[in-house]
């Protein structure tokens, strides 16, 4: 029963970043706001990853941290939280590092991720974008985001615009749950998760936790990502901290607040990273840090508490023998003796 | 007993109004911070109305404001989760959503907005606002739009369009092939609308204790005024009550919320985070911060207005 081949993608997020980021990759992050692989993202900052290409709609303060550690070369983004000093990583970053931003819409860019994901050369997009600066600004830069051509299919002759596909080269996805081979559960609101995994050639899945794989087979519905697609599994409770993961944890203000104030300068960013990053090992020494410097209950605040899904059948009239005896094969490979064998008369054909 | 007197603030009143423009049986397309509030209130207030955000979240109730647009965590109970490319590409250009209910940075005379950028980056880093985000696609292909301007401007001309409103008004919009347009404009002074054929902006109705003057002001185009110009309702006692307990702290934005939070923050040693959150202070200093009123007069999520002075 144990195959050991597909269990070797479970490792720690440091080999998972050494082993697929490399500099000058396209690095697709799978959250819109929710599920934010922050474990992933220090981790490429701790490593020292150079010019990456980041591709995500909505941006929290991910992107904005990897501009601020000089991560990046470009930003492919729609949207961004505004920073207590008016001026972002990412702002700064333009004159600081020179990284280049192209301004999409947020359905533009999980378009361009989807083309990707259906290994299309671009989708068509909307007029709502031709009608705005931001095709017209990406047209004025030359960038190759937009472009227009007629319909064929139109009998006008109508225009279509289009938005051009992003495959990355790596994709990190932070879930709730996985199982060792790679089936990624997640739940809420699902953003651009899946697009954006199966866009990019190699995907590294980050979860609160790893469960049997009876567990998966049990919500299958709830597998966003199939476990060939993924390269890397990652134990990694409070991954997404301070976003949050709905289910296991609330989003945290303190250490957002902290972080906001220290955008404001390149110094003020290095002390910071200097003592959430830099100078922590893991995820796990993260969680450490955090309980001795605010304390245990400032942790336990951001819990979830318990709100169960209703079951619903997955039976179909056929039942396996273990099913029929109510056994699981633990049970019998953990006590030999459990099944006593009876013969029943009356069954000969 | 004599009449005892309430004070509100003119958010307030841009709430109640905002919610009294939503009916029945409509799927509403809400952004962040006030928009919600109000589609809250109008929920409250009754209204059968379908709340969805963009991160993916399709008929919610919440008990607290999210914190941004997947904030599932915010929420009692969701009818239908999906993906943001659904949300975009079905619903909303499948001709699902009646409302979009946006803000804005800055407004032109025919409903254009910008949120995006107040200088070229290239020149000054400084330049940027937010992002386009979804209000592109929502002011583009929503059946109707609802735009809130809170602290934003008035512009002769735009420096950046993010999301386009009646365009060049006239029927520019409809020959560009975008369906519905904007059709109200929701500021702290009063209530704007869009004329049927040329689709340039009038001040509709204003918020008592405002002056057509006081607005003109504002505005840098001669703005035209409707003749028969009303003064709109103060928010009952019930809606204030709603909004102040639904939301004391971060409804009222992003932005000032995450100003608030550092600025508290700088301020505190580890050892009272706990006591702040506990009292939510946190929370309550920040409108007190954005109304500039002495942080004692909000300390607390009230369930009763000040008492009267």
């Amino acid at each position: 029963m144990t195959e050991p081949e597909v269990y070797d993608k479970v490792m720690t997020m440091k080999e998972a970043v050494a082993k697929f980021v490399h500099d000058g990759d396209t690095l697709g992050i799978g959250a819109c706001a929710n599920n934010i692989p922050y474990s992933a993202v220090h981790e490429i900052i701790r490593q020292k990853k150079r010019k990456l290409h980041a591709v995500q709609p909505t941006s929290m303060f991910e992107i904005d941290m990897m501009a601020n550690a000089n991560c990046l070369r470009e930003v492919s983004f729609s949207w961004s939280i505004r920073m207590i000093s008016g001026v972002r990583g990412i702002d700064r970053a333009i004159k600081e590092f020179g990284i280049k931003i192209n301004d999409y819409t947020n359905y533009t860019c999980a378009l361009a991720l989807m083309a990707g994901a259906y290994h299309m050369p671009f989708l068509p997009c909307t007029e709502s974008v031709y009608q705005s600066d931001i095709y017209n600004w990406a047209k004025r830069d030359n960038e190759a985001m937009f472009s227009r051509i007629q319909n064929p299919f139109s009998k006008e002759k109508k225009e279509v615009t289009l938005v051009q596909a992003i495959n990355p080269d790596v994709a990190i996805v932070h879930v709730q749950r996985i199982d060792k081979k790679g089936n990624a559960q997640s739940w809420g609101a699902l953003g651009t998760a899946r697009h954006t995994a199966m866009a990019a050639k190699h995907v590294i899945v980050s979860a609160e936790e790893i469960v049997d794989d009876e567990i998966v087979k049990k919500s299958p519905n709830q597998t966003i990502i199939p476990s060939f697609y993924v390269d890397a599994v990652v134990q990694e409770p409070w991954g997404a901290h301070p976003t949050e993961v709905l289910g296991y944890y609330d989003f945290d203000r303190i250490i957002v607040a902290q972080y906001i104030s220290a955008s404001g300068t390149l110094a003020l960013f290095e002390k910071w990273a200097g003592e959430w990053i830099y100078g922590l090992e893991n995820r796990e020494e993260y969680v450490k840090y955090y309980i001795h410097k605010f304390g245990f209950d400032a942790l336990n605040r951001l819990k979830a508490k318990q709100m169960l899904s209703s079951p619903y059948n997955l039976g179909s009239t056929f039942q396996t023998e273990m099913q029929k005896l109510g056994v699981k094969l633990e049970d019998i490979d953990a006590n030999p003796d459990l099944i006593e064998m009876e013969i029943e008369t009356g069954k000969e054909i | 007993m004599g009449k005892i007197k309430a004070k509100i603030s003119y958010d307030e009143v841009m709430c109640s109004v905002a919610s009294r423009e939503l009916r029945d049986r409509e799927v509403v397309f809400v952004g962040q911070g006030i928009p919600l509030l109000a589609a809250m209130l109008a929920l409250k207030a009754g209204k059968k109305v379908t709340l969805v955000m963009e991160g993916g979240i399709i008929g919610f109730t919440a008990y607290r404001p999210p914190i941004h647009i997947a904030d599932c965590t915010a929420f009692t109970g969701v009818e239908c989760c999906c993906e943001m490319v659904d949300m975009f590409g079905m619903f909303l250009m499948g001709g699902k959503i009646d409302v979009g209910f946006l803000g804005t940075s800055q407004i032109d005379k025919y409903g254009n907005l910008n949120t995006s950028f107040t200088k070229d980056p290239k020149e000054s880093f400084r330049g940027r606002i937010a992002g386009s985000g979804g209000a592109n696609e929502i002011a583009g292909f929503a059946k109707r739009l609802i735009i809130l301007l809170h602290h934003g401007k008035f512009m002769d001309k735009l420096f950046y369009r993010t999301s386009p409103g009646w365009l060049e008004g006239g029927t520019s919009r409809q020959d560009a092939g975008l369906p519905g347009g904007p059709s109200v404009l929701i500021t702290l002074d009063g209530v704007f609308r869009f004329e049927k054929d040329t689709k340039e902006m009038y001040l509709d109705s204003i918020f008592p204790g405002r002056t057509v003057k006081e607005i003109k002001a504002k505005v840098p185009w001669d703005l035209k005024i409707n003749p028969d110009l009303r003064t709109e309702e103060l928010p009952t006692y019930d809606e204030v009550i709603t909004v102040r307990q639904f939301s004391p702290n971060i409804s009222l934005g992003r932005v000032r919320w995450a100003l608030c939070q550092t600025d508290e923050l700088r301020r505190l040693s580890t050892k009272n985070i706990q006591l702040c959150e506990k009292y939510d202070i946190l929370d309550s200093l920040s409108t007190s911060r954005m109304r500039k009123t002495p942080p004692t007069e909000n300390l607390f999520p009230i369930d009763e207005l000040p008492p009267p002075d």
